[in-house]
Formats: structure tokens, C-alpha cells, sequence
């Protein structure tokens, strides 16, 4: 292939250009949760926490309904294959260079979004007089969204393998056994993390969380989440983004 | 001396399910030769180009592009396919970035120039005619310096004189070192172009001439269309 030509940028731009409806909702559901947020700090001004506890907790709630909301709108947008893509399985990048640049499109709009989220859950908190570490906070927001990885790669597979043999005949059985096959994964995934969490990687830090300054987590007997379950969430991310780019080269359409 | 063969299909069968797209097809694409491949609908004209563009895998036989698989060549292959279509917000700007970005034998000033010949206008394709779609499809298609063109009915659903524009488009895009297989119901209008028309009936190869052979038996292509087919 010609040096020249450096189609990652070009294959970004395309997902950016393919998604704007998605991220526009994206948005709208970032900027339906500010509104909540700021409706709540003027709820609560001036009062103490102990009488607004209910609010705080229907606060939560949303933001995380929206957290969820926003996942699955995600998925479902990187999730969707469309026959007028059948032209690019033609083009010239591998379909590793396909699939990276659709993950890292998703992966940072999913970090953009829950970044927001936890931004508003931070300023939201700090109007009961709760402090919680900002940068904790979006550190926290890190983390899920590397659990979040692997599912989304898992999209794309699916995605991938939707493309190339369509919903029908061998279509539902390679649907079928790739789900089934998912879920087997991510159950031995979670027996293995379950099995070695805590034992060989550093935690990954709480968010400070304190209340008229006193720590609230500090009865607490660990100081943080464990990190393992990251590192296979990662690895099995890089195995579903190879086995899809592998599945794009041969796919037929 | 025999021109090299670019493109070959080897006893080829494709099967849908239990049925027969292809049956044992063989045929040989030489270099710089202009390919009519012809036949009814159904006749397996575009299955033929899908395992020549990589896009299917024979059931049984074989197919190369330049001694390899044809998905291994996909950086010489243009392909334009006729159920396809592109991303409603596409403009022709669009896909000029596209096209600069993933395929790097794309000439840009070429796209340009066979845009403005065929009259494309620089509207976001949900907005555009079903020809003047199918004009900008094969722009993106012939403004790309490929090995291999695979044309899949281009001339289908399109009104007499965006055709026209295209044939003109085509005859000015042939190059001698490029092979071209051109599928089409319009034989008529398209039979001039070809050096070689090869017909396909029910997954069949049923005639495959040089278009000079036929014309020296004092027969056209469409002629030679019609006898096949009764």
C-alpha cells in the first residue's frame, strides 16, 4: 500500500460523520442530566444533608439511568451494520484498521460521555456538602468504561458478522453461537477475576469521599477496586477487535 | 503474442443454500480486454463479479486475480457493484475524501474531471436521482487506477441520457493495461464497447466470443443475445 495514504483519520472522520445523530443524543441525554443536576443544586441550597438525602439518592439514580442509557445507545450505534457498507469491505486497509478506528471512535465517545456523568455526579454531590475527589471521580469513570471495553468490541464483532452473512440462514447460527459463546466468555471472565482479584496488581484508587470533613470511607476495609479484572477486560478486548478485523478480511457479502 | 492473464476462474460453483448460483464456470481474463458479461437476470452475472472482486468464496474451483486471491488483490480491484448503496449524507466532496483515504491509486483531479463530465451535482446523495447516483458511483469507481474493473450492471435503472453520459464515460476511461467486465441487460447500447462477450444462462456459461467472431459470422452481440437465450 502506498505510504502515503493513512486511512485511520479518514476511517475516523467516517464514524464521526456516520454517528452524529447518535452523538447529538449522546449530548441531549448529557444536557438533560445537567438540567437535573442544577434543578437539584437549587433544591438544596442552604439546607443540610441529612434532610435531603432522598433527593441525593434520586440524583444517583438518573445519572445513572442516563450512565446506562447512554452505554446502550452506544452499543446499539456501533452495533448496527448497514448493507450500504458492503463497499468498504472492498477497500484497501485491513479490516483491523476497520475495526480499530470504529473502537477507538466509540471508546473515546463512551470516555467523553461518562467523563460528562461524572463531572455532573461531582458538582451534584458537592451542593450537599459532600466532597468527593474530582479527579478520584473521573478516575472512577475510567474504570467502568475499560469494563465497558470488551462490549463494545463485542459489538462490533457482532456487527461484523451481521455484514457478512446477513439475518438469515447461517446469519442466526453464527449470531446465536457468537451470544452463547459471549456469555460463556464473560461468566469465565468474571469466575476468573473473582478468583485472583486483589492478588497481583495494584488497586485501583477510590474517589475521596468526605462529608462535613469527616472520610466516609474510611471504614471501608479495602482501598480500592481491584485492577485485574481490567487486564482481562482488556485482553479479551484485543482478542474480539482482531478476531473481528479477521472475520472482516474474509468476509463474504 | 497472448496478452497475460489477469483474472481466472477455475471450474467454478457457487451455491446459495441448496441452489446453484454458478456451475462449474471457467474463464480466463486476460489483460487490457474488455469483458461483456451477459444474460438474464438470474443467469449468475453478478455472483461471477463477487467472486472476482473477493466479496464471495467458490463453493468448488478456483479464482485468482493476478496469480493470488482476489481479496489479497483488493488494492487492484474496482468494483461497482449495483445493490449497494452509499451513505445518504455522502456528497461528492465526501467521497472524495473517502476515496483519497483508502484507496491510494485514487486520482483525485481524474474524479473531479468525470464528475463534472457526467454532471453530478454536488448534493448529498439522498437528495440526488437514481442516475445521477449511479454516475457518482462509478466516478468514485473509474477515477480509481485499477487493475481490474468490475462493472455491475451500471447502465441498470438509469434513463437514456445519463447512459449515454456514462458509455461516453467508460470508452474514455479504457486503458489498455486495465481489464474491464462490464455486466449488463442493455446490450445494445453497450455492445460496442466490448472485445468479448461472454453470455451466462441459469449459472451457465452458454457462449463465450470474441465480439469481432461474431461480427465476422455477421452477427451482433445482441443477435448473438437472442439465439442464445431461445
Amino acid at each position: 500500500m502506498n505510504p502515503r495514504v493513512n486511512p485511520l483519520p479518514t476511517l475516523l472522520w467516517l464514524e464521526l460523520r456516520k454517528h452524529t445523530g447518535w452523538l447529538t443524543v449522546l449530548g441531549g441525554i448529557l444536557a438533560l442530566s445537567l438540567v437535573v443536576v442544577l434543578r437539584v443544586r437549587q433544591e438544596v441550597a442552604g439546607r443540610p444533608f441529612g434532610d435531603q438525602g432522598g433527593l441525593f439518592a434520586l440524583q444517583f439514580v438518573l445519572l445513572f439511568l442516563a450512565a446506562l442509557a447512554g452505554f446502550l445507545l452506544l452499543l446499539i450505534a456501533l452495533g448496527r451494520a448497514s448493507r450500504a457498507e458492503t463497499w468498504l469491505l472492498l477497500s484497501v486497509p485491513p479490516g483491523i484498521t476497520h475495526q480499530l478506528a470504529r473502537f477507538i471512535f466509540g471508546a473515546t465517545a463512551l470516555l467523553v460521555f461518562a467523563g460528562g456523568l461524572a463531572g455532573l455526579l461531582w458538582w451534584g454531590s458537592s451542593a450537599f456538602g459532600l466532597e468527593v475527589g474530582l479527579i478520584g471521580m473521573l478516575g472512577l469513570a475510567l474504570y467502568l468504561v475499560i469494563l465497558g471495553l470488551p462490549l463494545l468490541a463485542l459489538a462490533l464483532l457482532g456487527r461484523t458478522l451481521t455484514l457478512a452473512y446477513g439475518l438469515s440462514r447461517l446469519g442466526w447460527l453464527s449470531g446465536i453461537a457468537t451470544a452463547l459463546g459471549a456469555f460463556n466468555l464473560l461468566g469465565w471472565l468474571f469466575e476468573l477475576s473473582a478468583r485472583t482479584i486483589y492478588s497481583f496488581l495494584p488497586v485501583w484508587p477510590l474517589p475521596a469521599l468526605r462529608l462535613a470533613g469527616q472520610d466516609l470511607l474510611g471504614e471501608v476495609p479495602v482501598s480500592g477496586l481491584p485492577s485485574e479484572p481490567l487486564l482481562y477486560g482488556l485482553v479479551l478486548t484485543a482478542l474480539l477487535i482482531g478476531l473481528a478485523g479477521r472475520v472482516w478480511d474474509e468476509v463474504e457479502a | 503474442m497472448a496478452a497475460e492473464v489477469l483474472a481466472r476462474l477455475e471450474n467454478v460453483t457457487k451455491r446459495y443454500g441448496g441452489r446453484e448460483g454458478l456451475h462449474r464456470l471457467s474463464l480466463e481474463l486476460p489483460q487490457g480486454q474488455a469483458v461483456g458479461l451477459l444474460g438474464l437476470n438470474g443467469a449468475g452475472k453478478t455472483t461471477a463479479l463477487k467472486l472476482l472482486a473477493g466479496l464471495l468464496v467458490p463453493s468448488a474451483g478456483r479464482v485468482e486475480v493476478l496469480g493470488r486471491r482476489p481479496r489479497d488483490e483488493r488494492a487492484r480491484i474496482a468494483f461497482l457493484s449495483e445493490s449497494d448503496g452509499l451513505y445518504p449524507w455522502l456528497t461528492p466532496a465526501d467521497g472524495e475524501r473517502l476515496m483519497r483515504g483508502l484507496y491510494p491509486d485514487f486520482r483525485p483531479a481524474r474524479y473531479r474531471e468525470l464528475l463534472a463530465f457526467l454532471e453530478v451535482p454536488a448534493r448529498a446523495i439522498k437528495t440526488l436521482s437514481k442516475g445521477q447516483q449511479g454516475r457518482l458511483r462509478l466516478a468514485m469507481a473509474l477515477a480509481r487506477e485499477a487493475k481490474l474493473y468490475l462493472l455491475d450492471e451500471p447502465l441498470a435503472g438509469i434513463d437514456l441520457i445519463s447512459r449515454d453520459r456514462i458509455l461516453r464515460a467508460l470508452v474514455q476511461e479504457w486503458r489498455e493495461e486495465a481489464t474491464v467486465v462490464l455486466s449488463t441487460h442493455e446490450v445494445a447500447e453497450a455492445e460496442g464497447l466490448f472485445d468479448r462477450a461472454v453470455f451466462l444462462k441459469e449459472g451457465r456459461l452458454a457462449l463465450d466470443a470474441p465480439a469481432e467472431d461474431l461480427r465476422a459470422q455477421g452477427k451482433s452481440v445482441v443477435e448473438a443475445f437472442k439465439e442464445v437465450l431461445a
